[in-house]
């Protein structure tokens, strides 16, 4: 039975949002995303995900190469830790959040949500703030922190804190930018397909066409990342234009995120 | 096609008593157009029905009004407001149910209610909680408020629709198709929510259901192929024409229908006959005419069982402009 009442007399004042600006709605959008990864099933599936494949890889290394000196085996499975990282976590990334925006849209809640204050760019916002958090959370800092543990019981050495963390720090960089892809991505298609389809491919790019491709294009796409930060981590020789896909990743990430906020504020409902 | 606008008086609102108010509103998609010319008064304080077949329009009018679509002609604004620069301001005073209400299928109805509660009140969470319990009960939602909304069915679905629509106390209500999945008790809740609500906001409903309309609507508003072919305060519209009269009258009628066939002023009559009983329905020119209509029957003799002008029902009046039209 629906009964229609006013606000019950002596109920408690609410207090209304304090303005209606371009980011409306970011707060109680980004609560929902972490909600999402921190009160669901998802978080600790992620973690057992990349423990298992980050941890378990370099555990085994270290395990079927007992005659390599420890210095050598120590950089050798750091570098394979943030390369396999980079690659392995790009790929998660994509697969994971491809639905983000395009599920919204398909399945309606966009166009909820955003009859709500909410802002447009709020919306993506909340997204990559959320999706990043809980990447960088279960897939980067927890296996992090496990391999620095295993490292240490099995080699008797913990790999340096501060080139490992930049190092680690380069690895956020890739995964940010793989999910400022996928969302632009999820706002420029209207299907999993191409989101998919495209985020994929450009992680498996850099696998298989880093060494076939002009030096203009791999000093400008985040292929390079995975080595750098190995290379960082190590203390291992750094190519003289290290920085140059550093700092492009970091602009098109900013630049996707653009391209994302932009398009979804155009979408119609 | 034939525009048939009618304007009841009561329609000439002005600005300021405008809950919505649009001015040649349009919505093309490509070579469809969605929504032509549409220009429509809502007066604060009122329930109004927003009427049309499917695919009228309504729904494209309904998403303009909030800014999820934008114009491709015209403009409209919601408590003054336009509905394209200012609709993240017309959104935090606006309830909106949609036509097929969707949310988050893991929350439950209590942390949807929650979700959209805080996008337009920070708290404090004691009342933030009172609101939304309050929100619940009022939607007949208590006893499943802790039940994720993947479970509902399509009646709990519309309820909690209407629930999250009115969780901010708006000043305007806008409803696309509210009642639509409800079995008939849920119906006549809605519709008794809606006449309630009138006294604090202003409803804006979409519907094909007539009934539903003629029950609770102070103004109808009729869509037809993208068109507004009627706008005007219910009553008026069912005030139906003021020339043509209905007269019960015991027997076959014949003489009575005679009488007034002869009659100067009578345009027409005609007879139909029922259980011991003829209604004549007779269309007259002039009002001096229908003065004369009872007299001239109960001298023939006739014994008159029932007199008066005809009144329309609003299918009448819907089928008349919006299949008249596609005669």
């Amino acid at each position: 039975m629906i009964a229609a009442t006013d606000a019950p007399p002596g109920a408690l004042p609410l207090l209304p949002v304090d303005r209606i600006g371009p980011l409306a709605g970011l707060r109680n959008l980004l609560r929902k995303e972490l909600s999402q990864w921190w009160q669901t099933r998802l978080w600790w599936i992620q973690v057992l995900i990349w423990v298992v494949l980050l941890n378990g890889v370099t555990i085994v290394v270290m395990l079927t190469e007992p005659t390599v000196a420890v210095d050598v085996l120590m950089r050798e499975v750091t570098s394979t830790f943030l390369q396999m990282g980079v690659t392995a976590i790009g790929i998660g990334v994509v697969l994971t959040v491809q639905g983000a925006i395009v599920g919204e849209k398909e399945l309606g809640t966009a166009a909820w949500v955003m009859s709500k204050p909410a802002s447009r760019s709020a919306f993506v916002l909340a997204k990559l703030i959320g999706h990043a958090v809980g990447f960088v959370v279960t897939a980067i800092a927890v296996p992090a922190v496990i391999f620095t543990v295993e490292v240490s019981i099995l080699l008797s050495h913990a790999p340096a804190v501060g080139p490992f963390a930049a190092g680690v720090g380069v690895v956020t960089l890739a995964v940010v930018f793989y999910l400022a892809l996928t969302l632009a991505l999820g706002a420029l298609f209207d299907g999993r397909g191409p989101v998919a389809g495209i985020g994929v491919g450009m992680v498996l790019a850099g696998v298989f066409f880093k060494g076939l491709s002009p030096p203009v294009i791999v000093y400008t796409m985040p292929w390079l990342l995975g080595d750098i930060a190995g290379a960082i981590a190590v203390g291992g020789p750094l190519d003289p234009n290290w920085l140059v896909p550093v700092v492009t990743t970091a602009l098109a990430t900013v630049a996707l995120t653009g391209v994302a906020v932009w398009r979804f504020g155009r979408e119609e409902f | 096609m034939k525009t048939k606008v009618l304007q009841g008086s009561s329609a000439q609102a002005a600005d300021a008593d405008s809950a919505i108010r649009t001015v040649g509103l349009g919505k093309r998609y490509g070579d469809i157009e969605a929504l032509a010319d549409l220009h429509l008064d809502v007066p604060r304080r009122s329930v109004v029905g927003f009427l049309g077949p499917n695919g009228a329009g309504k729904t494209t009018a309904i998403k303009l009004l909030l800014g999820l679509v934008r114009p491709t002609a015209g403009s409209a604004s919601v408590s003054g407001l336009d509905s394209v620069r200012d609709s993240l301001a017309i959104r935090a005073r606006v309830g909106y149910l949609a036509q097929d209400p969707e949310f988050y299928p893991h929350l439950t109805a209590r942390q949807t209610l929650q979700f959209t509660a805080r996008f337009f009140y920070r708290g404090p969470g004691p009342a933030l909680t009172a609101r939304v319990d309050e929100t619940l009960d009022l939607v007949g939602l208590g006893d499943r408020a802790d039940r994720p909304v993947r479970g509902f069915s399509g009646g709990e679905r519309q309820r909690l629709g209407i629930a999250q629509a009115q969780i901010n106390h708006p000043d305007l209500l806008i409803l696309d198709e509210p009642a639509a999945a409800l079995d008939p008790g849920g119906r006549s809740d809605v519709l008794d929510i809606m006449s309630r609500l009138r006294t604090r906001t202003t409803v804006f409903y979409s519907t094909h259901i007539l009934d539903d309309v003629q029950r609770v609507s102070d103004r109808v508003a009729i869509l037809d192929r993208g068109r507004l072919v009627a706008n005007a305060a219910t009553a008026d519209l069912l005030d139906g024409d003021a020339r043509t009269y209905e007269i019960t009258v015991r027997g076959d009628g014949v003489a009575a229908a005679r009488a007034l066939g002869t009659r100067t002023g009578v345009r027409d009559v005609v007879r139909a006959d029922g259980d011991g009983a003829t209604k004549l329905t007779v269309r007259v020119r002039d009002h001096g005419t229908a003065d004369a209509l009872l007299p001239t029957v109960l001298t023939g003799g006739d014994v008159v069982t029932a007199f008066g002008r005809r009144r329309s029902s609003l299918e009448d009046v819907f089928l008349a402009l919006v299949e008249g039209d596609r005669r």
